[in-house]
């Protein structure tokens, strides 16, 4: 009966879903992504270097003596070191991530259309900066800070090869020191340890001959700092979420409002025939209750559908910065176990507590006071 | 088979603008088990309020009513709930419909609440709109059907579960001479079973011996509700 009952309201469903909907659908799409980018640095987190080790003067950072990779290499517990520059760069009007590294075994291992670096002058791009300039391998590649060099277009990631490599521009060391006028220069060392050497191998970074003063993450750190940033952006969204959420529940109740009459007269005539106070509440709960599931699943396709297909457009800039407001592709997204159940939780909060509480009080009255 | 009696009934309404409406004072009534009651007046002399107030659908301000041992005034609502299901069937004078659900189901809403099954609540309901003319009714919508006919089917919801007790406002109002005769011959039908009778109707058309009668007079004219009662 609940079904027909729902059925047969299909206005009062109808308008009910779309208020929950549109509470709904851009904190799932939103929390959705935040969950996602969260996953995808953890990923690379886990692939990455167990210690991150860069130049500091005057609390900002500096560039370091590449040579030093030999006696990094040379601490005990140290089992491999990578030497990379990472700096912005403009090109084309665009600002790249520059990454210089060290040889081919340093190089991101994602998917790209064409080859990979073989050798100087060659360069992998991202798919942001390949279709900003409309680059693909094989092409010439200029930058303004030194239009002399010319650099070749080895290959272009794919959109989906990862948040971090949209824009970028990958090259060798060499042309990444000769680009940025440092030679003999990086900006880090990615240090690889054995297990339980880290604070150790850290220790010993910092008190080698030459090196200076150094700043080492180690992964954990790195960890929590991505955690917090997620962290941060994801409470951010959820605090102006709940003023739109706000918003939308008084208009959902303002339209339950308007259907008070209906569903007083409807009570007061159930009342009246014998229906008990329970079997009406159970039918209005049951009703309400598959119109906020119904109003949940929808949410959450439609979330789907915006973040999946329709690639988080005008939300994926909210959450990385720079990104055009319909990015090439969709940003990594998770629709987890809780993030669902938060949204039938919500839903079905909100509506049976709208539907409920004013029935109830209606039901506990004698029929014709309740439905006249 | 269930008497109900009354004694003492006042109702007063309380109009927006602060108005009170005297609609019932100091009204008795008493019809045995199986009995027939007509309550009778003018418009506007509270008979429909008097029928609600002995179906325990409105508290009476003032007044008692009991149906056999139960005096339902004195009950807590879920228990007058409980008895009105089990023992009494009302068939409302106004539209009182769920408009969006078909004739029978709407005949059914009670038994669905029972948990009878579908196929056995349309073959019930089919019975009841059977008897009243209106099984090639069933499927359409109350809006559908004339006031005549929507009358009858309230009548039809009153009597699908078999209550001892059947309230009937105005059930042959707006309904030609045949049809009258049809539903009166309903109410006679279900009084030969047992089932103690209240209609309430402008005259008491139809009244036979042994019926009884309460005439409600407008509250204007005697400065309250006022009744006489013959039987």
């Amino acid at each position: 009966m609940a079904l027909a009952d729902l059925a047969r309201h299909t206005f009062r469903t109808a308008v009910v879903g779309a208020c929950l909907a549109a509470a709904l659908v851009p904190y799932l799409a939103g929390l959705a992504m935040v969950r996602g980018l969260e996953r995808e640095a953890r990923v690379s987190l886990a692939a990455g270097a167990d210690l991150y080790v860069t130049g500091e003067a005057f609390g900002r950072t500096r560039p370091l003596d590449a040579a030093m990779a030999e006696a990094i290499r040379a601490v005990p517990g140290v089992e491999r070191v990578a030497a990379r520059i990472t700096g912005r760069a403009y090109v084309g009007g665009a600002l790249a991530l520059v990454l210089g590294v060290e040889g081919p075994a340093a190089w991101p291992a994602v998917p790209r259309a064409g080859r990979g670096i073989e050798g100087p002058g060659e360069v992998l791009v991202g798919a942001e900066i390949a279709r900003a300039l409309s680059l693909s391998p094989r092409d010439l590649l200029t930058f303004p800070r030194d239009p002399a060099e010319v650099f070749t277009v080895a290959g272009v990631f794919p959109p989906a090869a990862g948040l971090w490599s949209r824009d970028a521009v990958v090259m060798g060391l060499g042309d990444a020191q000769d680009l940025f006028g440092r030679p003999g220069q990086v900006t880090e060392f990615l240090v690889w340890v054995r297990p339980g050497f880290a604070d150790t191998v850290a220790s010993r970074i910092r008190a080698l001959n030459g090196i200076g003063s150094v700043r080492i993450q180690d992964r954990a750190l790195v960890g929590a700092l991505v955690e917090a940033g997620y962290g941060t952006s994801g409470g951010l969204f959820t605090a102006l979420f709940w003023a739109a959420f706000a918003c939308s529940v008084l208009a959902m109740w303002v339209v339950l409002g308007f259907s008070a009459g209906e569903r007083g007269r409807e009570v007061g005539l159930l009342k009246a025939l014998g229906w008990y106070t329970e079997e009406v509440l159970a039918l209005v709960a049951l009703e309400n209750g598959l119109s906020a599931l119904l109003a949940a699943s929808g949410s959450v396709v439609l979330a789907w559908l915006w973040v999946g297909p329709g690639r988080g457009a005008f939300l994926a800039p909210y959450f990385v910065r720079g990104l055009p407001p319909v990015p090439l592709a969709g940003l990594p997204y998770r629709f987890g176990p809780a993030l669902l159940l938060a949204a039938v939780v919500l839903s079905e909060t909100l509506v049976l507590t709208a539907a409920l509480v004013p029935t109830w009080r209606l039901a506990r009255r004698p029929p014709l006071e309740a439905g006249t | 088979m269930i008497p109900v009696r009354a004694e003492g009934v006042e109702k007063v309404f309380r109009s927006r603008g602060g108005h009170r409406v005297t609609a019932l004072a100091g009204v008795g009534v008493e019809v045995p088990a199986g009995g027939f009651l007509f309550v009778t007046g003018p418009s506007g002399s509270g008979k429909t309020t008097l029928l609600h107030v002995l179906a325990g659908l409105l508290r009476p301000d003032r007044g008692e009513v009991w149906w056999g041992e139960d005096r339902i005034t004195g009950l807590p609502e879920p228990r007058v709930t409980r008895l009105r299901r089990r023992l009494a069937g009302f068939a409302f004078q106004r539209d009182r419909y769920l408009e969006r659900a078909r004739v029978w189901e709407n005949v059914t809403v009670l038994l669905a609440a029972q948990g009878v099954g579908r196929r056995q609540r349309r073959a019930r309901a089919l019975e009841q709109l059977g008897r009243l003319g209106l099984a090639d009714w069933a499927d359409h919508y109350p809006w559908e059907l004339s006031g005549g006919q929507r009358q009858r089917v309230a009548l039809a919801r009153a009597l699908v579960h078999g209550p001892g007790v059947l309230f009937a406002d105005e059930p042959a109002a707006q309904v030609d001479p045949d049809t009258a005769g049809l539903v009166e011959a309903v109410l006679r039908e279900e009084n030969a079973r047992g089932v103690t009778v209240v209609v309430a109707s402008h005259e008491a058309l139809g009244a036979k011996p042994g019926d009884r009668m309460i005439r409600l007079e407008p509250s204007g004219r005697r400065g309250g509700a006022a009744w006489r009662s013959s039987s």
